[in-house]
């Protein structure tokens, strides 16, 4: 088992360094800075070259990558382009609060998904498992970012409508209310709800479904009918026996969708105006901040493929059938 | 196993997992054997041979959900195709008197800011979109295909450099990189398909691969290899025939995938130029601001997209279904 997690660690150190030359490569190309320098007329000649010495532009691709890539593992990122602020400040808020929405999401997922399958694969061909299977295929057609409008309009506006209240039941956007200061549990946890609810919708139909193929073979198998034939409770049966063994398959498979949620995060933050490491991104691409952009990206794309590696590593140790090669 | 067997167990397609039940196989198909053959003719029973795809057919459609998705995706590629003989207003006339106007027998799905019929901006946008969808479909079609086949055919060296440049991929975001794909490319109708196959045909090539390490085991494979055939013929006579049903089957979800990327892109404005065409992604986009004053220019071509992708979805379902009863079963 050590040696296998060494040699898929070191098969994965490659793979970062390869995605970082991709992002830098990529978000100097959205917003490429000796280009905007060079076509704005107010700037003048001997401003353009200490600007490009003080971003480092006069140095070779190469040299700038590196210089860019050691100072992004100490967290020197430099400064915003825009706002002037010193990058790691605005990228750890904004990473603290994706963070907080992802362990909502993942929880909100996890817990519904896993209920909703448990009870389908049970109950087959039951009411409740019709409903679940068009609930999935609904969660699979809907677009994230339509479905976030969706709810934003029913609780913002129908439903205060309806009931006649302002503000509304629930709030549509932000993480406070304006002018807030402080932390305050109950607020946040009003706030997050709705953003939470509408990133797990997706994961909820994914796992719904694993949970529901995975239960069906774990039921079938030997060793509950002997646990039932030893006269084990039915409750117990389902939920000692069954439900442990095949949640297996089904946490797994979460790290991997870890990429799928990054997607779901950039729509729902964005429509939500939630100040996580989506909007940011986004903020970033459309301002062409390429000093915040890049962190945005390099770190997004490095968890994502860490999570997927400890996804693996996590499967093999999990699954005795993994054999280590 | 078989009392457990049930369609919607199979709505998850497992990449690369093959099990093979057999009580699931058609009887029908065993019957070309001789000496059967012989004792049916001898009971003076009449043989009725029906072809595979008739089969695949009769299948199909005793898949209700499939049946439906099939009507409704049929009325609304019918109405893109023929948006200029039937959609009642042009794609970019405007009637400046009506902005803003809800729903009414004048315009059906209500008018947006600049006095555009929002029916017919659906119909004319569905063009684009549905363009776009089967286009990148048919291109990670014969991506996916192309990678899986040679990945799982030669093995060695190019399978394990192949498999890694798919795992990858994989891996990463989708729609973060190609949104900034989207951003360095351009808002072009063929941009938008280039950047979504580019990153799309991976989950495919997986499922080829290990259609194909299982089929490379089959009697039929072996004789033909045996007999000296090139591996060209091999793989064009002996397994794509043989794998035209996953391939359908993942190819008409695609679609449905590439549908929605297109629509996230367009409504977040990286995606194909409103000014050029509308597409249902960017009608959403345009609107986004009207969402409380005019909550009918969200609705519709929201729901427009919903229907598309949710019959497409039952479809794929269906197919796979009559197809491809081996695909995604524990």
């Amino acid at each position: 088992m050590l040696r296998y997690t060494l040699k898929r660690i070191l098969i994965a150190i490659p793979t970062l360094l390869v995605i970082s030359i991709a992002v830098f490569w990529a978000a100097r190309e959205i917003a490429s800075p000796a280009g905007q320098l060079s076509l704005n007329p107010r700037i003048s000649a001997e401003d353009r070259v200490r600007f490009r010495e003080q971003l480092g532009l006069d140095k070779s691709g190469f040299e700038q990558y590196t210089d860019w890539l050691g100072g992004f593992l100490q967290f020197d990122l430099g400064e915003s382009l825009i706002s002037r602020r010193d990058v790691w400040d605005i990228i750890q808020p904004a990473l603290a609060n994706t963070l907080v929405l992802v362990v909502f999401a993942a929880g909100w997922s996890l817990l519904i998904g896993i209920t909703i399958g448990t009870i389908s694969a049970v109950r087959r061909g039951s009411f409740f498992d019709n409903a679940a299977t068009g609930f999935a295929f609904f969660g699979f057609s809907v677009p994230t970012f339509w479905m976030a409008l969706m709810v934003q309009l029913f609780f913002g506006l129908y439903l205060a409508n309806w009931l006649g209240v302002t503000p509304p039941l629930l709030p549509t956007a932000g993480v406070y209310p304006p002018g807030h200061q402080g932390f305050d549990p109950g607020l946040r946890l009003k706030y997050i709800l709705l953003p939470s609810l509408v990133l797990a919708v997706q994961l909820v139909a994914v796992y719904s479904r694993y949970m529901r193929a995975s239960m069906l073979e774990v039921l079938n198998s030997d060793y509950i009918r002997t646990a039932r034939s030893k006269g084990v409770g039915e409750t117990k049966v389902i939920v000692r026996h069954g439900v442990r063994t095949a949640l297996i398959p089904v946490t797994t498979q979460f790290a991997v969708d870890i990429g799928a949620l990054v997607g779901g995060l950039i729509i729902t933050e964005e429509i939500f105006q939630y100040p996580g490491m989506g909007h940011l991104f986004l903020q970033a691409l459309f301002s062409g901040d390429y000093v915040l952009l890049l962190p945005a990206m390099m770190i997004v794309a490095w968890a994502v493929i860490i999570a997927n590696l400890a996804a693996d590593l996590l499967y093999a140790r999990l699954d005795p059938r993994i054999r280590y090669v | 196993m078989s009392e457990h067997r049930d369609p919607r167990d199979e709505m998850i397609g497992h990449a690369g997992q093959i099990t093979i039940d057999p009580d699931n196989v058609d009887p029908a198909l065993f019957v070309d054997d001789e000496a059967i053959v012989g004792d049916i003719a001898a009971q003076g029973l009449q043989l009725e041979t029906v072809p595979q795809w008739r089969l695949a057919v009769r299948k199909f459609r005793r898949h209700k959900m499939a049946m439906v998705g099939l009507v409704v995706l049929t009325l609304i590629v019918v109405g893109a195709i023929l948006a200029p003989w039937v959609a009642p207003y042009g794609e970019t006339e405007q009637n400046l008197e009506h902005s803003l106007e809800s729903p009414s027998a004048n315009f059906w799905f209500g008018t947006d800011n600049l006095g555009r019929d929002s029916f017919s901006r659906i119909l004319y946008g569905g063009r684009v979109s549905i363009l776009v969808g089967v286009a990148v479909a048919l291109i990670v079609g014969t991506l996916g295909t192309t990678v899986g086949v040679i990945a799982g055919y030669f093995g060695g060296f190019v399978d394990s450099a192949l498999m890694r440049v798919t795992d990858t991929l994989l891996a990463l975001p989708f729609l973060m990189i190609v949104i900034v794909l989207a951003r360095i490319l351009g808002d072009g109708v063929w941009d938008i398909v280039l950047v979504l196959s580019l990153f799309g045909w991976m989950t495919l090539a997986r499922i080829i691969r290990g259609q194909v390490l299982s089929l490379k085991e089959r009697e039929f494979v072996e004789a033909a290899r045996a007999l000296g055939t090139p591996n060209r013929r091999v793989i064009t006579r002996h397994l794509l025939p043989n794998l035209v049903g996953v391939i359908t089957v993942n190819v008409s979800l695609t679609v449905a995938v590439a549908i929605l990327a297109e629509s996230t892109l367009s409504f977040f404005g990286l995606g194909i130029d409103p000014t050029q065409t509308a597409t249902w992604g960017n009608m959403l986009g345009g609107n986004e601001g009207f969402v409380t004053t005019a909550p009918w220019l969200v609705w519709f071509p929201g729901l427009a997209i919903v229907f598309t992708v949710l019959s497409i979805n039952f479809i794929g379902d269906g197919m796979r279904d009559a197809l491809d009863p081996t695909q995604g079963k524990h």
